[in-house]
């Protein structure tokens, strides 16, 4: 079976985590911002620990991790799967589904449950955006 | 190209899910507990919610739908990687980075403790590593 072409994943990961990025930076400051605000005061945390440099940091730092995986599952999984935005959503719900149920573990006593819903939707809409990304990125010699 | 064994992927899931539940009970009740209640408090919630049949029934089916996710990473990189131990540690660790990016980002906003995050993190690796492990040992395809 052929090799991964690591020289496509890593700038296929690059794009991701940017694409990550730019949903969580919508998200955390503007469409679920007061929410997340919400939680740190019903649990003594820390509201400035929820934005600030530091945050923005380990966000990007995070998604560019996150982005690096994706598209190395996109890579991965293309021999069974095919090239295409098919194989790309399939790695799209392979990080995401991890992701959501850690924080469904959360919901109704750490966070509320509309919360939650919320959260995992745009989750999916930016880890399906990744996807396709990562997928537009990524080829083999043999393509 | 050769189709996916799903109900041998539901199988292998279920088995890597019991034995995820198996591991995280016990580091729950052993090398967790009294961080993980300490940390409760310390967020202003009641600190034995996790060892009442309520606080633990969520996990228990979530280590049942990461065991049946890990077997599907499995069979669907066995194409690439081939049959095996060391595919099924590959697939295991790349869904173990998502969940450890979320327990991180849950450091950083004050939910954790930096020593519940280590021990959480660590003793979540070998829990999906071993689920993701004898969980691929079921799969197969024809």
């Amino acid at each position: 079976m052929g090799r991964i072409n690591v020289g496509k994943v890593v700038p296929a990961g690059i794009l991701a985590g940017v694409v990550l990025g730019g949903f969580d930076f919508l998200s955390d400051n503007f469409l679920l911002a007061g929410d997340w605000q919400n939680v740190a005061q019903m649990r003594n945390l820390d509201p400035a620990l929820m934005g600030g440099t530091g945050a923005l940091v380990t966000l990007a730092v995070s998604d560019l991790l996150l982005g690096l995986a994706l598209a190395l599952t996109y890579a991965a999984i293309r021999p069974r799967f095919g090239a295409g935005a098919g194989t790309a959503a399939i790695a799209a719900f392979l990080i995401f589904i991890p992701r959501t149920l850690l924080l469904a573990g959360f919901a109704g006593w750490f966070i509320p449950w509309d919360l939650y819903f919320r959260q995992s939707v745009v989750m999916l809409v930016s880890m399906l955006g990744a996807g396709f990304a990562a997928g537009w990125v990524y080829a083999e010699e043999a393509d | 190209m050769s189709r996916m064994n799903m109900p041998r992927v539901i199988l292998g899931g279920l088995v890597g899910g019991f034995v995820m539940n198996v591991i995280d009970m016990i580091t729950g009740l052993t090398i967790l507990a009294e961080d993980g209640r300490a940390n409760l408090a310390r967020l202003g919630l009641d600190s034995t919610m996790l060892e009442t049949a309520a606080g633990i029934m969520p996990w228990v089916i979530v280590d049942f739908l990461m065991g049946i996710l890990l077997v599907f990473a499995y069979a669907a990189m066995r194409p690439r990687f081939g049959a095996g131990v060391r595919t099924a540690l590959i697939s295991g660790f790349t869904l173990y980075v998502t969940v450890t990016v979320v327990l991180y980002g849950f450091l950083t906003m004050g939910m954790f403790t930096p020593g519940l995050f280590v021990k959480s993190s660590l003793c979540a690796l070998v829990a999906v590593l071993a689920g993701s492990v004898s969980g691929a040992a079921l799969y197969k395809e024809e």
